[in-house]
């Protein structure tokens, strides 16, 4: 449950913040793109283990998805934040794979 | 495009009720699990894309502070009788999740609305009024997938 919602919302946060970045005159469309992508990640990474878990997923995924864009257009493409976001992204990877290890 | 989205507002509105009372029906079944998941994303979904709507309808005649306000009131109200089906843990669950979906909705409403205040170039009004079709038109179809979902979790 927990794997699915730190691996969903990371991967929707970091493409609505880079899609936002490339293509700022269609909001909407992104945001849409980056929801879905959210949703698929989420739902297919918590539906390795259970149904519930599927749902954990999907709704972690639209949420971080949806709300991905605002903070991608208030920054207004700082190269020192998209740096950042993309380690945030590695560093909660590392952190999954040793978790699956642990346990 | 009013007449459009009042018309998904109510479809929307009528989905919550059948998911509710469906939730409602078989309440003696759940585990704390099940009852805490289930509070969770119904409430989160439902009122985020109930709160977009209403403020894509009402944004430009109340105010963002208000909207926020009746947005966030409404889905801590929504979550917390999703939530009440189950144990307290799962009351709490709820509320949390649909005061965050509240304040998100409200949130995308006032940015499709006018993507300055993040921002983003502005856009013309027949663009605007576009955009804010295709969000809701999206809601929904999100709404639908996920009750979906949320039915189908019975029989699992």
């Amino acid at each position: 449950m927990n794997i699915s919602m730190v691996i969903g919302g990371m991967v929707a946060v970091n493409s609505g913040v880079l899609l936002i970045t490339q293509f700022p005159f269609s909001y909407t469309i992104v945001t849409i793109i980056s929801a879905v992508i959210g949703i698929v990640i989420g739902g297919v990474v918590g539906a390795l283990f259970d149904y519930q878990t599927f749902l954990t997923g999907y709704v972690n995924g639209l949420m971080m998805g949806i709300m991905a864009p605002m903070i991608g257009g208030v920054v207004q493409s700082n190269i020192f934040f998209i740096i950042f976001i993309e380690l945030l992204l590695l560093s909660s990877i590392v952190l999954v794979l040793s978790s699956i290890k642990r346990s | 495009m009013h007449g459009l989205l009042v018309t998904l507002f109510l479809f929307n509105f009528v989905l919550f009720f059948i998911i509710y009372k469906t939730l409602r029906r078989s309440r003696r079944l759940y585990e704390d699990r099940f009852a805490m998941i289930a509070a969770m994303s119904s409430s989160g979904i439902f009122s985020m894309v109930l709160s977009m709507i209403l403020s894509l309808l009402l944004l430009d005649w109340i105010g963002l502070t208000i909207m926020i306000a009746i947005t966030t009131i409404f889905g801590s109200l929504l979550g917390v009788l999703f939530g009440a089906l189950g144990k307290y843990q799962s009351v709490l669950a709820g509320y949390f999740s649909g005061l965050i979906g509240g304040m998100m909705g409200t949130m995308v409403g006032a940015v499709v609305l006018d993507p300055r205040l993040c921002g983003l170039p502005g856009e013309i009004a027949s663009t605007i009024s576009q955009n804010a079709l295709i969000m809701g038109v999206f809601g929904t179809l999100v709404v639908v997938f996920s009750s979906w979902f949320i039915y189908f979790s019975f029989r699992v």
